[in-house]
């Protein structure tokens, strides 16, 4: 019985200090906003464009094309280019999105009635242990709360579930902040090039020492998971690589495009590697080591509906 | 595997089941089951270096127990257990770090001279649990205890999980009667045990590892930072270094308290120190004790007749030895070698300083002594830390001559997160301020039941809302 009582006790006090601490966390302010965002890394603030795209996007709509993957998708894939050429485009890209938190975007808001071509960008980055920062940003904004629970239960990290606690106790307060390059659509455009440190390192051919990216062997799992459930949901979907810079570390590049072919290969679903594209130049196609800016957009974007049609992906409109 | 993994949690639960549903006689035979498991882990290969271990050590103590009559032959059996042991540990340890130094020194003579360096992965632990087997073959060459003939007693003696992976170093005479005895379950040590894990996984992941994150970007990039931000980064991978190899030890406590284990204390406060031979009190006690038992003492004894050289001779190689058992790099030697120096130093001006305090203010003197000291510490972990000994060298160089950057510490803060950065420093002064009370509490169980659990659960509840999560190895994993 002692025992009992003893358990009881520690979890009732965990319990009621653990409701105390996030509430006095949530309550007080720093610069207007609750102060547990200082407490620790990438606690993201509620607002931004992930918070105004996915309340944006209808899941009644009638989609030619979703686009979803990380930043380099939500500015890599301008919805409005897409527009142009008569495909009705929405990108549900997010910051730092890994496969495993695009196959929770996939669940909840996609079905072939909404999106006829889901359109998945592949990065080597999305594909590391590190995903605290997409699942922050997903708990924290999704207008779906069973996606953004679905999200935190998965991440396996106890400071998803504060922020899940943190979404439930400010479910009345209004975003903190809005982002100014958010275009619609799910897509921000930037028209920048790149700085002049990173210009004269690229004229001088000067690389950047990175990190070594890890693949996660999780992340290959739920790749392999979002290619079945696109099939399991008659969902049409292709894979694509977008370009990237000078800068991009290439060593693995090969190693894990090979990962991925294997599951592609058994089940039919094309892969683009636009990772190298010619028209394409780092001096004045991207605004950063990792992102193009508008014109690199452009370029891009062009290129990619031309194949998609080419390979009959897309119909003539 | 960590103790601060979800893994670990699964794995403890499981092995506590079965402990508990299993006869008290028998219940070793599931603690040995479960520490060969977790020594496997990650690379299952590496339990034949531990069954080596286990089975050179355990035979030759009884052959040691047989020739207790002839010398020679007893010598023998020792020389061969501590020969499989040290080469196991030279061969995986200090292989690649001898031939590099062999390869450097060739091409100081010849251009062309060139040998293979031999560098293999290290199993993990391998230093404790040597260091362990050698203990107990010394205490039974020396007739401290009689050899055990249960092996599987002796097996779980060097294998024990709590403590295989980091320490603390057990000694046969205090681990081998508690193996011996029923362990009946205790809702006292399951208590103690809890509390005490939680008050290390407090240090673990909300000191240590939050720590890390500056500690190691600025130890990444010293050529870039003033020497103001590289004081601050050397005094907060010190409180790192202390959270997280004390975190260990309070984890590896407690889960064997929960089996009914008292394993031997490592730490004691030992950033209040006022001497260097005090420090080496309260730090890592049992590496420090083991050293002075098996390497100190008998080399003192046999170069008695030095007089106090001997213990000026004694000192110097027992550091250099402890240097190099924390890893087999040039930096650790150093480390190694400026502790031996310092408490060399503190040995030979002893009278003098004596005379000094009864000369002075009590509290100026104190002051200064720990003032003198824990500067000392700080450097000396400059060498602990480093990556090469040129980043050492750099960095006390600079420490030396920017130290008053003040724009520089500003930039840093701002750079390592601003305010976050704040809210990790006001975490960091909170330790320092509650470590003394509630390591003392818990180890003491000097408080009623029901405060000691409220204790732990406000711990929780810092782990849970301030916690840097994500699988950052025990700093000591390493040696």
């Amino acid at each position: 019985m002692a025992i009992i009582r003893h358990i009881l006790l520690s979890v009732f006090t965990i319990a009621v200090l653990y409701f105390l601490g996030m509430f006095v966390l949530k309550t007080v302010p720093y610069s207007g906003k609750p102060a547990i965002y200082i407490t620790n890394n990438y606690y993201n603030w509620k607002g931004g464009d992930t918070y105004e795209k996915y309340r944006e996007f209808s899941k009644t709509g009638d989609y030619d094309i979703v686009v979803a993957g990380s930043s380099r998708a939500y500015r890599g894939y301008s919805p409005f280019l897409f527009d142009s050429a008569g495909y009705n485009c929405f990108n549900l890209g997010t910051s730092a999105q890994s496969i495993k938190n695009t196959y929770f975007i996939v669940k909840h808001y996609l079905d072939s009635a909404n999106c006829q071509l889901l359109i998945i960008d592949v990065f080597a980055g999305a594909f590391t242990k590190n995903q605290l920062e997409s699942s922050s940003d997903l708990v924290e904004n999704l207008n779906d709360p069973a996606a953004a629970y679905d999200v935190a239960m998965h991440n396996k990290d106890i400071r998803t579930l504060n922020i899940a606690t943190l979404r439930f106790l400010t479910e009345n307060d209004k975003p903190y902040f809005s982002k100014k390059d958010y275009s619609g659509k799910g897509y921000s455009e930037k028209g920048d090039s790149l700085s002049v440190k990173q210009q004269t390192d690229f004229f001088n051919r000067k690389k950047v020492t990175h990190k070594k990216i890890e693949i996660d062997e999780e992340q290959i799992r739920y790749f392999n998971k979002i290619v079945d459930l696109c099939m399991e949901k008659k969902l049409r979907v292709v894979f694509v690589y977008s370009p990237v810079s000078y800068f991009y570390d290439y060593s693995i590049h090969h190693s894990f495009v090979d990962m991925l072919k294997p599951s592609m290969e058994m089940k039919n679903v094309p892969f683009y590697d636009f990772s190298i594209c010619d028209s394409i130049n780092t001096a004045y196609h991207f605004y950063d080591e990792s992102h193009l800016n508008s014109a690199g957009v452009k370029i891009f974007n062009r290129a990619l509906v031309t194949k998609l049609k080419q390979d009959k992906i897309l119909s003539d409109k | 595997m960590l103790f601060n993994s979800l893994d670990f949690f699964l794995f403890f639960s499981a092995v506590f089941i079965s402990w508990l549903v299993t006869p008290v006689n028998f219940r070793w035979i599931i603690l040995l089951g479960a520490s060969l498991v977790f020594y496997g882990w990650e690379k299952p290969v590496y339990l034949f270096l531990l069954a080596l271990t286990i089975l050179i050590t355990y035979s030759s103590a009884i052959k040691m127990e047989e020739f207790k009559k002839a010398p020679v032959k007893k010598r023998l059996f020792l020389y061969s257990a501590v020969f499989v042991n040290l080469g196991i540990l030279i061969i995986f340890k200090y292989l690649g770090f001898f031939t590099d130094i062999i390869s450097q020194l060739g091409t100081l003579f010849s251009k062309g001279f060139s040998i293979q360096s031999l560098h293999l992965l290290l199993p993990i632990g391998i230093s404790f649990y040597t260091f362990q087997s050698i203990g107990y073959s010394l205490d039974v060459y020396y007739g401290l205890r009689k050899p055990e003939k249960h092996l599987g007693y002796f097996a779980l003696f060097v294998s024990f999980f709590p403590q295989i992976l980091s320490g603390p170093i057990g000694r046969s005479n205090e681990m081998l009667p508690q193996i011996h005895q029923p362990k009946p379950f205790s809702l006292n040590n399951l208590g103690y045990g809890l509390q005490r894990f939680v008050w290390g996984l407090f240090k673990k992941i909300v000191i240590a590892d939050r720590l890390d994150i500056y500690v190691n970007d600025v130890y990444s990039n010293i050529p870039d930072y003033p020497g103001s931000v590289l004081w601050l980064a050397t005094l907060l991978f010190a409180f790192q270094l202390y959270a997280d190899f004390s975190a260990y030890t309070d984890m590896a406590i407690g889960v064997a308290r929960i089996f009914g284990f008292t394993l031997l204390e490592n730490f004691d406060f030992p950033f209040i120190s006022k001497s260097v031979t005090e420090f080496w009190r309260r730090w890592h006690m049992s590496l420090s004790s083991w050293l002075r038992d098996y390497v100190y003492t008998p080399i003192q004894f046999s170069k008695k007749k030095w007089k106090k050289w001997a213990t000026v001779y004694a000192i110097f190689l027992t550091f250099f030895i402890c240097g190099l058992w924390h890893g087999a790099k040039m930096t650790f030697v150093i480390f190694g070698i400026i502790q031996g120096l310092a408490l060399m130093y503190e040995m030979l001006t002893r009278e003098k300083r004596q005379q000094w305090r009864e000369n002075t203010n009590p509290y100026i003197y104190n002051s200064y002594s720990w003032l003198i000291t824990f500067m000392f510490t700080l450097i000396s972990f400059v060498f602990f830390r480093a990556n090469t000994t040129a980043d050492a060298f750099l960095l006390i160089q600079k420490q030396f001559t920017t130290f008053y950057d003040i724009a520089g510490l500003k930039a840093f803060m701002v750079h390592s997160g601003g305010i976050k950065f704040l809210f990790s420093m006001a975490l960091l002064m909170l330790f320092v301020l509650i470590d003394r009370y509630f390591a003392t509490t818990i180890q003491t169980q000097n408080k009623k039941a029901y405060v000691l659990n409220v204790m732990a659960s406000v711990l929780i509840v810092f782990i849970l809302l301030f916690g840097t999560f994500g699988k950052v190895d025990f700093i000591y994993f390493q040696f």
